[in-house]
């Protein structure tokens, strides 16, 4: 389903990703751990079609090349990413959007818009998902949010909009115990057998509750290692660095 | 300068029947505009916009000729709400219609002139002068004591398209009695033909523990100067939008003293500016009592070429103990070439006190425009979608919901015309 071919990115000719070889096949949900700067979230935005990076190698989706598509080109072909650092809109009400945004898909896909009163039917079953009280759906988006608050909204975009690809870049942190379940239930809601993610995290926690198929380790912009839960079990315990011993 | 002189004169003539106090009025008035002359670079507030413009261009006063049959589409009231009708300077009673407990008078059938409302103004404001002296359209609004008017009244003044450059010197004086509540829709419309100017003077005196919601817009596409002064006794809330859809130049004083304890005033603004439109507004709040609240809440969205400028001031006296004021002013660069002057400023002479104020300009967010586009938005709706947002950030302190719908409707428009242009 997507496909990353020998990509190497930089922005301002730093080096950031180094030969980032992934294949994710529909079904699958690959977790990347990888420490701080590494080029996770570069890797992810590369993907969602963030522009300013000089880019090297394919991304594949489909079969079908990503990279001379816009964000939204990419979004209604079935990707969606869930930020790290979702953005703040002020003014622009939460439920607004998420209509102008399923609304943009639905188009897309030649299928008829829905209208005010069936989104919110709609958006009223999806926010119970990720068990958020409706009056976060009246609010600006994001305004206001509390960091848990806000990787919720964006879990409830992710079960709004149904993509077929979904990337959660650190979706798990700053999350009490009680909003990781959630948020995992969400993530296991969503998934099915037509549908990849990729995962990623710093915590084995969110995987216990995910339970992915593969995991990779992501030093200094390459994938160094790649195992099932066992490698998130280690890294967790002895950190990076036996890494670069075995390397 | 001459010119101004004798239009008074040919008006002083006109209008012989005046009472002898008012010609007096005008005359000393306008003594005292040829004293200070239009603004010029070296006026301190004033001297980021060019005023010449008002002495090159030759503007007569408008006649009565100027009102040709009144075409009903003119007028586009809200639906339900009383209006007062002015063309071309010209009060159309036969169209106008106000609620019980609210008497509508001109100028001239009463003149009993208000200390405040003339023109014993202090500040040496030649707009002022120049309107006290020249005004053709003065009408008096009193709400009478204990009377809340349920409708808005919507006072429209329609320029319609004339064949040379006229201009109107409107005063309107707005005088709500204690414990009254209004919500009052002044609202300029025009052809977009000859050129014209509008020099309005709005004085509001709310009395105590009065109300008064104060919609103030401007679509009118001549030049427009206006005054508004807000006189604010013991427990009085004002609130007021002003929504202000640009042209060529624009000067806009916004003057609130607040005159008793207890008074709130909630000031919102937003000005939409296009090619090479001009806006020019200072605001003056002056807090001569104690616990008394003012925020003030102005944004502009500046495309093209066009230039703003917000000066805003906030005086706390010495007295003024537990005032709580705060002050915003937000812009958004829709190019490269619009420009934004902002100076908001603070006078603090009381020491228990609270306030506020900030100001930021800056071009859409492209993280914003990022994550819109990542949910399958274009980029053009992106923009709209953010824009609205600014923007609706201050309409929905519109208390009157047809009144919001409307202003939406505007900025969408506003919104396609500059995307087209
Ligand atoms: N616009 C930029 N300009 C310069 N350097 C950048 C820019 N964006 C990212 N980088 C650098 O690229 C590297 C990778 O950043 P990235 O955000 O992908 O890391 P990450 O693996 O997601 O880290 P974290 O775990 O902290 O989220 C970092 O060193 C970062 O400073
Ligand atoms: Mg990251």
């Amino acid at each position: 389903m997507l496909v990353i071919k020998n990509l190497h990115v930089s922005i301002n000719n730093k080096k950031i990703l180094k030969g980032i070889n992934l294949t994710i096949n529909a079904g699958e949900l690959h977790a990347i751990m990888g420490r701080n700067g590494s080029g996770k979230s570069t890797l992810a935005h590369v993907i969602a079609g963030k522009d300013g990076y000089e880019i090297e190698g394919d991304v594949l989706f489909n079969g079908e090349s990503l990279l001379d598509k816009s964000p939204e080109e990419r979004a209604l072909a079935g990707i969606f990413m869930s930020f790290q650092y979702p953005v703040v809109i002020p003014g622009v009400n939460n439920t607004y959007f998420l209509k102008a945004a399923l609304n943009a898909k639905l188009k897309a896909n030649g299928q008829s818009e829905l209208d005010a009163m069936d989104f919110l039917a709609l958006i009223k079953e999806k926010i119970k998902l990720v068990e958020m009280d409706e009056s976060y759906l009246n609010r600006a988006v994001n305004d206001g949010f509390s960091g848990g608050e806000k990787k919720r909204n964006e879990i409830l975009q992710l079960l709004t909009l149904e993509p077929t690809f979904a990337i959660l870049d650190e979706t798990d942190s700053g999350l009490d115990i009680d909003a990781l379940k959630i948020i995992a239930n969400g993530v296991n809601q969503y998934r099915n057998s037509e549908r990849g993610i990729l995962a990623i995290t710093h915590y084995q926690r969110l995987l216990d509750h995910m339970k992915p198929d593969i995991v990779h380790a992501m030093i200094d912009g390459k994938i160094v290692k790649t195992g099932d839960m066992s490698l998130a079990k280690e890294l967790e315990e002895k950190g990076y660095s036996f890494l670069l011993y075995t390397n | 300068m001459n010119h101004f002189k004798s239009e008074l004169d040919s008006m002083q003539k006109n209008w012989s029947e005046e009472p002898r106090e008012l010609s007096e009025l005008r005359q000393k008035a306008f003594n005292r505009f040829s004293e200070c002359g239009f603004p010029t670079k070296k006026w301190e507030d004033w001297q980021f916009t060019d005023f010449s413009p008002f002495d090159k261009t030759k503007f007569r006063i408008s006649s009565a000729d100027d009102v040709k049959d009144i075409d009903k589409s003119y007028t586009q009231s809200f639906a339900d709400s009383f209006s007062i009708i002015i063309l071309n300077g010209h009060y159309q009673p036969q169209l106008s219609r106000v609620p019980d407990g609210v008497k509508i008078q001109t100028l001239l059938d009463i003149f009993i002139i208000n200390e405040k409302a003339d023109l014993s103004y202090t500040e040496e404001n030649p707009f002022i002068a120049l309107n006290t002296s020249l005004m053709n359209c003065g009408l008096v609004v009193d709400v009478a004591d204990d009377i809340q008017i349920d409708k808005p009244i919507h006072y429209q003044f329609i320029s319609t398209a004339v064949e040379d450059n006229i201009m109107n010197h409107p005063r309107l004086l707005i005088r709500l009695g204690e414990n009254s509540s209004t919500e009052f829709i002044e609202h300029y419309t025009g052809e977009n033909t000859s050129l014209y100017w509008n020099n309005c003077v709005t004085v509001c005196e709310l009395r105590k523990n009065s109300e008064l919601h104060h919609t103030r817009i401007q679509e009118d596409t001549g030049y427009h100067t206006s005054n508004l002064e807000y006189h604010l006794q013991n427990d009085a809330r004002l609130n007021t939008l002003f929504f202000n859809s640009g042209t060529e130049l624009y000067r806009g004083d916004v003057n609130i003293s607040i005159n008793g304890q207890n008074a709130a005033a909630e000031l919102n603004g937003l000005s939409l500016l296009k090619n090479n439109q001009h806006m020019d507004m200072r605001v003056i709040v002056d807090h001569a009592y104690p616990h008394c609240t003012s925020n003030q809440f102005f944004k502009y969205i500046l495309d093209d070429k066009s230039t703003g400028v917000f000066n805003g001031r906030v005086i706390v006296q010495k007295d003024s103990q537990k005032t709580n004021s705060s002050q915003s002013n937000k812009n958004l660069l829709m190019s490269k070439n619009a420009s934004m002057h902002s100076n908001p400023q603070l006078e603090i002479y009381a020491d228990d006190v609270s306030c506020s104020h900030g100001s930021t300009t800056g071009e859409l967010n492209e993280d914003i425009i990022y994550y819109l586009r990542s949910r399958g938005i274009d980029n053009e709706s992106a923009q709209k979608l953010m824009v609205e947002g600014f923007a609706g950030e201050l309409l929905v302190n519109s208390k009157n919901e047809k009144i919001s719908a409307y202003l939406r409707n505007k900025l969408t428009s506003w919104l396609k015309s500059i995307k087209n242009g």
